[in-house]
């Protein structure tokens, strides 16, 4: 695996080909194959929160920000040396929190889950603007430590299992609320902003290309560049 | 500011009440309060600064900090008449000084010609109350050139064989094409089609001591923290305020509009910001609170002279509410579009605002190409139907394609049904103890044809863009609407109208409504245009009936 620090360092798609230099076969998805889902995002933008998501966000917002500033403090430490502080889930559920958002977003020879300090964000949103999902939360993490049970009885807890044996339980568990609830806070982990804690380093910014400048100029893309060199080679004004 | 805001005291009479600050609001304060009036305009939500706009995502859309709240204001929801409603997100609408106007994407199309003539020019269609308007796109020219000059909308005359006569060009230039307005080019000119650079309510250049688009992204959704955007906010409230004559009271609810023995309106009751009751006299109200809260409140203000509810002996209040009908395809392609940059719309295609009647339906409607999405949102929702939401396929995707993603938005249509409507729900109260909005929807028929067919047309502008792939949302029947239209409809007839010409509702004499209420069609999508042409005529006409002496007021 490349040392994803370095990897940290290109400039974020500040150039119109984009960070990417692999392309994807787009029709092709190695990974798991959901069901079509049932809501689109038309209808969540609309509607602003929909399922899981929803009473994640029935609090206040400075109870938000103070879980994200927590997270931050907490990485902060972490690069400093010193261990990091956990205030709601034990270092044993937080290492299978950490597993959890690890196999939704993971490691590869980019950042992932585990080095935006998602797990982090996680603990203080169950502690703050989530408490009331204390419940839910640790039945989720109860039902994923059943079917490790069940699935794998002679094993210790989740996070020591072997990373196949992990994608086996969240497979089994993947049309489940508990597993949309992982999803949702491990994706607004990676990506939220990072001065108020999430998305340590901009890792999960930098991973999809999202240039945060306060202002940007144009051409902004790949194809109204090349319009826009078009129009200039014809010598005719800014039209259709 | 540097002006010193009026505060009116308590118990102190307002020539004008003005029920929501959103696009009709705004326009009314100002106009009003210019003329010579004493203006107080009454906003539910909180007055907010471009200071307190922020780049976060997470924030705006999950904290509803410029939208309603629907743990606070539930609303219900039924398709029809004989189902029972039950709670869930019915509406989106502004709740903020500016209302919608501030989170808004800013599309600002006018009306075409056949949007106030179609009942008379296609006939009666079965199932839909269509009906002409007491006024012709004619009516409303100047003042469409009215808006675009006051608050500034940037764009191109004379491109779209397809747009209405204009009296004068846009006072600004479009916004920067970007790469969804430049493959809608491609792939419309291919097909024949007519692209034209998109008319929005943004300034492209610096214009009225307001700055230009800094091009920051956080547009459709958010505040503008550059105040570039044209809302009622950035333009006409602070010329209000600087009248001297207009006070913006924030955080007032009102629930009730009183009237005297004689039937005329005396003031309108409120909650201030700690949920105490207040009273607000007045020598004539204007509701400007959206299609859904006008009507609202005019039910809610029941009395022994008006016993179904305020200003409706035709008993429409609340009937024939139009959210224009919606269709979305989507795509990826091989370069970064980068589409998170800059305002939403580059460029639209109006080819089919006025579809064939030998079709078989009624409608027509408009496209666009955008992306409006944002990494949290993108990451949860923006994939593919069939793609992974987890693993290290789901990360490459989000990594490929969260630059590389576009859609296409069909706006159209939405005929007026009797029966879609907004009303009291017998049951669910607010935070405020006041009965919850009961919508009723069912989309017209017709309105999921003219749908059906845009979409059909959205796929062949993917493939001529060309896409690497594409996949859609099916056409299904709508159950929450942000456009919230029709509901107060104008008229001449007092038996099948609620308000007239004017906007003075044809019961009370001292009472306006001015809003998205107010439209007898719904257009093709974008109605926000309209609704403040609407209120720059409505403050000319009440204007004009206040120097005639018939309002009791004195400028």
């Amino acid at each position: 695996m490349r040392d994803w620090i370095s990897w940290n360092s290109f400039g974020v798609a500040r150039d119109l080909t984009g960070t990417i230099s692999k392309p994807l076969a787009t029709d092709h998805y190695s990974g798991v194959i959901m069901e079509a889902r049932d809501f689109s995002r038309r209808q969540f933008l609309l509607q602003s929160v929909v399922g899981a998501g929803s009473a994640w966000f029935a609090a206040a917002w400075p109870e938000v920000l103070a879980a994200q500033q927590h997270a931050h403090h907490t990485m902060r430490a972490l690069d400093s040396g010193a261990p990091a502080k956990l205030e709601f889930l034990t270092p044993a559920q937080a290492a299978d929190v950490e597993a959890i958002a690890s196999l939704i977003i993971p490691t590869t020879d980019t950042p992932g889950a585990r080095e935006a300090g998602v797990v982090y964000f996680i603990d203080r949103s169950l502690r703050t603007f989530a408490a009331d999902q204390q419940k839910p939360f640790a039945d989720a993490l109860a039902l994923v430590d059943g079917k490790r049970k069940e699935m794998f009885p002679a094993s210790a807890d989740f996070a020591s299992l072997t990373a196949s044996q992990q994608t086996e339980i969240l497979k089994a568990i993947e049309k489940t609320p508990a597993f949309d609830t992982f999803q949702f806070l491990t994706v607004v982990g990676f990506l939220g902003n990072p001065e108020d804690g999430a998305n340590r380093d901009m890792a999960g910014w930098k991973l999809i290309g999202f240039d945060s400048a306060p202002t940007h100029t144009p051409p902004f893309g790949y194809y109204d560049a090349e319009y826009l060199a078009e129009q200039a080679a014809a010598g005719k004004r800014t039209k259709p | 500011m540097t002006w010193a805001m009026r505060t009116f005291g308590p118990g102190e009479e307002v020539d004008f009440a003005i029920v929501g600050s959103g696009a009709a609001g705004g326009v009314l304060a100002k106009e009003l309060s210019t003329a010579g009036f004493r203006v107080i305009v009454l906003e539910q939500g909180p007055y907010l600064h471009e200071e307190d706009f922020q780049h976060n995502e997470f924030k705006t859309l999950f904290q509803y900090a410029l939208t309603n709240d629907p743990k606070r204001q539930p609303v219900t929801f039924r398709k029809t008449e004989q189902d029972k409603a039950n709670v869930q997100e019915a509406l989106g609408y502004g709740r903020v000084v500016g209302g919608g106007t501030v989170h808004f994407t800013a599309n600002y199309w006018r009306f075409h010609e056949i949007d106030f003539i179609e009942r008379s020019k296609r006939g009666a269609v079965a199932g839909a109350a269509l009906a002409d308007w007491p006024i012709t796109y004619a009516d409303l020219e100047p003042y469409y050139t009215k808006v675009e000059w006051e608050i500034g909308v940037s764009g191109e005359a004379g491109v779209s064989p397809f747009d209405p006569p204009r009296s004068k060009p846009y006072p600004l230039p479009p916004l920067p094409i970007k790469s969804t307005g430049a493959l809608l080019a491609r792939g419309a000119l291919k097909l024949g089609w007519h692209p034209f650079p998109a008319p929005v309510a943004i300034l492209s250049q610096n214009y009225r001591n307001r700055a230009g688009c800094i091009h920051c992204g956080y547009c459709e959704y958010y505040g503008c923290e550059a105040g570039a955007k044209s809302s009622t906010l950035a333009t006409v409230i602070p010329e209000a305020e600087r009248t001297g004559r207009c006070e913006i009271r924030p955080e007032s609810y009102v629930h009730e509009i009183r009237t005297d023995k004689a039937g005329r309106v005396t003031g309108v009751a409120y909650f201030d910001a700690r949920k105490r009751e207040n009273f607000q006299k007045a020598r004539a109200v204007i509701v400007c609170a959206n299609g859904a809260e006008t009507p609202r409140l005019l039910l809610m203000s029941k009395s022994s002279l008006f016993p179904q509810g305020l200003a409706n002996s035709s008993g429409l209040v609340g009937r024939h509410l139009m959210f224009n009908s919606h269709a979305f395809a989507y795509a990826q392609y091989e370069h970064p579009l980068n589409e998170y940059k800059s305002q939403v719309v580059t460029r639209v295609v109006h080819d089919f605002y006025e579809l064939d009647p030998h079709l078989g339906f009624c409608g027509g409607g408009g496209l666009d190409m955008r992306f409006e999405m944002q990494p949290i949102v993108y990451s949860l929702y923006g994939l593919p139907p069939d793609a992974p939401r987890w693993g290290a396929a789901y990360k490459a995707q989000i990594q490929q394609n969260f630059t590389r993603t576009a859609m296409v938005e069909c706006s159209a249509t939405s005929l007026p049904v009797d029966t879609n409507s907004i009303s009291l729900d017998p049951e669910v109260k607010d935070e405020w103890g006041l009965p919850a909005i009961r919508v009723t929807y069912k989309d017209h028929p017709d309105d999921l044809k003219t749908c059906q067919y845009l979409l059909d047309r959205a796929m062949e502008l993917l493939d001529a863009t060309p896409a690497v792939r594409k996949w859609s949302d099916p056409v299904s029947e709508q159950d929450f609407g942000v456009h919230l239209l029709g509901t107060c409809r104008m008229g001449n007839d007092p038996k099948t109208s609620v308000i007239n010409a004017d906007h003075r509702t044809h019961d009370v004499p001292n009472l306006f409504l001015c809003d998205g209420s107010s439209l007898v069609t719904s257009g093709r999508g974008q109605p926000t245009m309209t609704i403040q042409a609407l209120a720059y005529r409505a403050a000319d006409r009440i204007v004009r009936l206040a120097k005639r002496g018939e309002l009791g007021v004195k400028a």
